[in-house]
């Protein structure tokens, strides 16, 4: 399967880059044919994965992430997130019930209600993450 | 995001203007909660939010559970639609009280 990159940019893990991450993302789509009716749920996903990361994966210590856009074909849309920390594994990915009531685990549960399929990789050579969201349109 | 606070009858109405996110979600959390313990209801205008993530969320719910605890009056009002998406998706907008505007919220309290 063939991935065309359609952008990619890089941003430092800091709360303070998540509103230009989240801008240049929907410039990003808006320019392609993805659906418009689609763009805020996927910058609302792509911005969960990216507090992921910044509280968890560098909890909250200095970093940077990459975020690239792709397609596979028309219809199969690739959001590819990496980061430069320890690897994490899947099983830290979990949502939590909704039924509970409290603050915090929503991020995950939205990235699951958004997208179709996530998975994690591990670069083999070295240090990161690499979390793979996949649309289908 | 901007802050605003005042008053409408016996209710503390605070208005949450922009984006209500990681970066911001802390301030507001902050605003929320030192208004219940003030000791008064409070409404949570959300008519300005331009966004909102699972940040901006957790602190209306942490504001939603404190104010119950307190037995003091919570609603959010006017939400907007990027607020209300994000509601619906966290199937919370069945959770919190939700008005279209602080009169009703007053009416329904009284």
């Amino acid at each position: 399967m063939v991935e065309e990159c359609l952008w990619r940019q890089r941003f430092a893990a800091h709360p303070e880059q998540l509103k230009h991450v989240r801008e240049a993302l929907m410039r990003c789509l808006k320019a392609t044919d993805f659906p418009a009716s689609q763009v805020d749920r996927i910058v609302l996903a792509v911005n969960e994965a990216c507090m992921n990361v910044i509280q968890h994966a560098y909890a909250n210590e200095p970093g940077e992430m990459l975020l690239q856009v792709g397609r596979c074909t028309a219809t199969h849309w690739v959001f590819r997130l990496t980061d430069f920390a320890a690897p994490v594994c899947l099983q830290d990915l979990r949502p939590r019930r909704l039924r509970e009531l409290r603050p915090g685990g929503l991020g995950v549960h939205f990235m699951r209600a958004v997208m179709d399929r996530i998975r994690l990789e591990h670069p083999a050579d070295e240090q990161g993450n690499i979390l793979i969201m996949e649309k289908f349109i | 995001m901007e802050l605003t606070l005042r008053e409408e009858q016996t209710v503390q109405v605070l208005s949450l203007t922009g984006d209500v996110d990681l970066e911001s979600s802390p301030q507001a959390r902050e605003a929320v909660l030192q208004c219940l313990h003030g000791g008064n209801a409070l409404a949570v205008d959300l008519s300005a939010v331009s966004y909102m993530d699972s940040s901006g969320v957790a602190s209306l719910v942490e504001a939603y559970q404190l104010a119950n605890s307190l037995a003091l009056g919570f609603a959010l009002i006017s939400v907007s639609e990027p607020a209300l998406q994000v509601l619906q998706l966290a199937r919370l907008d069945r959770v919190f009280p939700i008005y279209p505007d602080v009169m009703q919220y007053l009416a329904e309290a009284s």
